[in-house]
């Protein structure tokens, strides 16, 4: 891999940041630095000042960039005995509340927004949700809301949707086209997307759920404090932070004010 | 070339049949040793359990699979968590989980491990490559070799599967191709 001398990304960051506001400098520099090499030989271009350039001159490609530098790969259900937990205790602990509040921060191209919708109509909660889904990139979104996914991703996601506890078979919320497969569009009925940067973000509306999983892993430590405090002051007491499976709270000034409902699966309750 | 004999972390990278090979490897280290070690090894998706108890069995270290930003740490062994890649945050000697594409059909994969050791750790590294039906590490060693660190293959004549240490053979970056008892031994002699 090239690596980057520190003069040119700074170049990059600043003006990215000037013109876009979003500070590309919080971000894990491992991760980064790879998905610019990517980006630089799969475009062709021969610098970053280069990049730099076309980014500042063309909104919808920076678009396109930060969809190619950030990492979109997800599933549904992806690590199913979290979603068991979801489904067994989290979802029916709330389900004397009149709304339940439902933030995916991050929510890629949406396969956690359907596995969250198909859980609470499996629990007969889904009239009762009000979701948001966010994601800074709005290539991605509008992806989300087409909810076309590629059949191939179909064996993982029905094996992690029967481990997970699901009661049919996944097949009873697509429809197959050609080599993609279509979500049940009713399944976003309660859905709302929005663009947001969590580096950038204040915060919008409390929640009894807040799932940011696998997204904090591409922050450095600096923004991973900022965005914690943003879900801490995002959640109602006694609310939930689910975070990735290999994510941890442990760095987190204020973490004493969250138990670990559940250590293993990453999940955290508000409790102060 | 003239290689440096400070060895600050350790690498090893495998696939098929190295769980035996790795685990052999880490007991035969005394209690009290340093010298912090990173393993990527392939592993069945979503089946993350299993693979830390074999591995750990008279291990006389700690055995972690890291969560993201966890520090790097002497007396510890890491093991990269079943369907993420690992890498190393270079200023703060951190882990950095990613969960971007398969590569070399593989995540982990060795061959991102092992570049973002050597670009962080430079000529400190120790990096072994073990017995894998995948060529993913190979080019990992090519990093570590360039950086300045020190290669082994495990002999392919030993190995369960040898196509994996024989890609990095065939690419002249390995300083030492030894057997697991060999490596054990190269180990104890250059590190703490």
């Amino acid at each position: 891999m090239t690596k980057f001398d520190t003069e040119s990304l700074e170049f990059l960051f600043n003006k990215v940041l000037t013109k876009y506001n979003t500070d590309l400098s919080l971000y894990a520099m491992a991760s980064l630095e790879r998905r610019l090499d990517r980006f630089l030989s799969l475009y062709h271009f021969d610098s970053i000042y280069h990049l730099t350039d076309k980014l500042i001159q063309d909104n919808q490609y920076y678009d396109f960039f930060i969809k190619e530098i950030t990492v979109n790969t997800t599933e549904m259900f992806r690590d199913p005995t979290c979603w068991k937990i979801i489904r067994d205790e989290i979802l029916p602990s709330l389900k004397e509340l009149p709304t339940i509040r439902i933030w995916h921060a991050g929510c890629s191209s949406g396969e956690e927004v359907f596995s969250m919708a198909i859980l609470l109509k499996e629990l007969g909660l889904f009239d009762k949700a009000k979701t948001i889904a966010s994601d800074l990139n709005k290539e991605v979104i509008e992806n989300a809301k087409q909810g076309i996914y590629s059949l191939k991703s179909v064996p993982i996601n029905e094996e992690n949707y029967i481990k997970s506890g699901g009661l049919f078979s996944l097949n009873k919320y697509y429809t197959v086209k050609d080599n993609t497969i279509q979500m049940d569009s009713h399944l976003l009925e309660n859905v709302k997307f929005m663009r947001h940067d969590l580096s950038t973000g204040i915060p919008f509306s409390k929640f009894d759920i807040i799932l940011c999983r696998n997204v904090m892993i591409y922050f450095n430590k600096t923004l991973q404090e900022n965005v914690f405090q943003l879900f801490q002051k995002s959640l109602f007491k006694n609310s939930f932070i689910i975070i990735g499976k290999k994510e941890s709270m442990a760095y987190y000034t204020n973490a004493r004010e969250f138990s670990e409902y559940n250590e293993a699966e990453k999940i955290y309750k508000l409790i102060s | 070339m003239k290689k440096s004999r400070d060895i600050k972390l350790i690498v090893i990278g495998g696939s098929a049949g190295s769980i035996p090979v790795v685990n052999k490897i880490l007991s035969s280290l005394p209690r009290g040793f340093k010298t912090p070690i990173v393993i990527c090894l392939h592993r069945m998706k979503n089946v993350p359990e299993g693979m830390k108890e074999v591995l750990e069995t008279n291990y006389h270290g700690t055995l972690i699979e890291p969560n993201d930003k966890e520090p790097i740490k002497e007396g510890c062994a890491y093991i990269a968590p079943s369907n993420y890649h690992l890498l190393v945050c270079e200023k703060e000697l951190t882990f950095c989980l990613s969960t971007e594409d398969l590569f070399n059909y593989s995540r982990p994969s060795i061959d991102l491990t092992f570049c973002s050791i050597s670009d962080t750790f430079k000529d400190n590294v120790l990096g072994i490559i073990v017995t894998g039906a995948n060529k993913d590490g190979a080019h990992g060693m090519n990093c570590i070799n360039k950086k300045g660190g020190i290669t082994i293959a495990q002999n392919p004549k030993e190995c369960t599967a040898p196509y994996m240490p024989q890609s990095a053979i065939e690419l002249n970056c390995i300083d030492y191709i030894l057997t697991i008892q060999q490596i054990s031994s190269f180990i104890l002699k250059s590190c703490k």
